[in-house]
């Protein structure tokens, strides 16, 4: 009997810096998409990616150095907010790496044996924060530098979702907020995609920025985390 | 010279594509005749590249019909060296044997046309480098509709992206960079 609960412990085992989140839905915050998106249990980095962290990474794959990665992957932005392509310098080590495109923030993933999480995955882990605090938080500028990670938890265990960096998702570009999602009639809160429920208005603002992203842009306060699925 | 012909030819590597090159990009990717390929493999001619679906009842035609009229425009000694690559959207569903049927349905020779399907994760990673937006539509619009931004390619021998044409806009602009390259012996 103990033993089977040990094993079923370790098979459980949920890699330290990760948390296990859903299943659940989600529901998308664009009335157009009128969806409703299943998702499967799986692991979410707790904190968002550092700066030493992503040091590591450069040292370790030099590809994606500064002045190495080709502009198909990330534009002149590239870690612009350290000293030098090895040295952090002004930036918090701890602070969330970011001027990361999103081919960097996938190849670090990958380097970990991890991924990026979906929208719908990131946005069922992020549920049920105060969206009045989170709208505060998209009011304000970022600040010149950027504290450590490590904020209060939330009812999953996982930190920083809100309140320090936007953050790159596998599928940001499946948000459409061109001239092919404009309707006639629509609120045009972004580009012609309308909010279903004002409520949500946190979760549309995300829609809209990630609908404004290229895979090679590079933000003073966007960064990532990493997911992976439960083996 | 020789002797890095012998050392390309003995390590077995194409010749060296430059770091903008799409074609550098990972995945294995499969055509309608079921051939396992990388993007590498495809360098070496001027190519048109667009990604769409086999399913796909409106944009995808317009898609394959603007191809289609762009190599219209061009004389027959050109349309033979170009070369144009579809990628489909859909990985799960485009098999081999459905891209062979909508390149026979659409009237889209093997000599030209090479359709190709990769895994889902490739797919998103070709589809960001192109600048392609798409999402699986569920709820109320057809199963499997998937709605994305059509953007039609066009690459250099080397795979470097040298003009490009989103959704109806003028084709005029893709057209003449088509001939700059056509008549240029540079990659």
């Amino acid at each position: 009997m103990l033993t089977t609960w040990v094993l079923l412990f370790l098979v459980s085992a949920v890699p330290p810096g990760m948390a296990p989140v859903g299943p659940g839905t989600w529901r998308s915050p664009v009335e157009k998409e009128a969806r409703s998106v299943p998702v499967a249990r799986y692991l979410l980095d707790v904190r968002p990616v550092t700066n030493e962290q992503y040091l590591a990474f450069v040292r370790r794959d030099r590809r994606w150095l500064r002045g190495s990665v080709p502009r198909l992957l990330a534009d002149a932005g590239y870690l612009s907010g350290w000293k030098g392509p090895l040295e952090l310098a002004a930036v918090d080590p701890r602070a969330p790496v970011t001027w990361v495109s999103w081919f960097a923030a996938r190849a670090y993933c990958q380097s970990q044996g991890k991924r990026l999480a979906t929208t719908a995955e990131w946005e069922l882990a992020a549920e049920g924060a105060d969206a009045a605090s989170i709208l505060a938080w998209y009011a304000q500028t970022a600040p010149s530098r950027l504290g450590p990670v490590g904020g209060p938890p939330n009812r999953l265990g996982i930190r920083d979702l809100h309140g320090l960096v936007w953050e790159w998702v596998e599928d940001f570009g499946s948000a459409m907020i061109g001239a092919d999602a404009r309707a006639p009639g629509e609120f045009c809160g972004a580009g012609g995609a309308s909010a279903r429920d004002p409520s949500d208005y946190a979760s549309f603002m995300r829609f809209a920025f990630r609908g404004s992203l290229e895979g090679t842009h590079t933000i003073a306060a966007l960064g990532f985390r990493c997911a992976k699925d439960l083996p | 010279m020789i002797a890095s012909m012998f050392f390309s030819v003995l390590l077995g590597a194409a010749p060296e594509l430059p770091p903008e090159s799409l074609l550098r990009l990972p995945g294995s990717f499969e055509d309608q005749q079921g051939r396992r390929l990388q993007l590498p493999e495809l360098a070496g001619a001027p190519t048109i590249l667009a990604m769409f679906y086999a399913t796909c009842p409106r944009a995808c035609p317009q898609l394959i019909g603007s191809v289609k009229s762009l190599l219209g425009e061009l004389s027959e000694e050109e349309r033979a060296v170009i070369r144009v690559v579809l990628v489909s959207l859909d990985p799960e569903h485009d098999s081999p044997q459905v891209l062979a049927a909508t390149a026979s349905a659409r009237g889209l020779s093997a000599k030209t046309f090479t359709l190709l399907r990769s895994d889902p994760v490739s797919t998103r990673t070709l589809a960001t480098a192109l600048g392609v937006r798409y999402r699986k539509s569920e709820g109320p619009s057809p199963d499997g509709a998937i709605e994305h931004s059509s953007k039609i390619v066009l690459l250099g021998r080397d795979g470097v992206m040298l003009a490009s044409k989103d959704g109806a806009a003028d084709a005029a602009p893709l057209l003449s960079a088509l001939r700059e390259l056509l008549h240029s012996k540079g990659p």
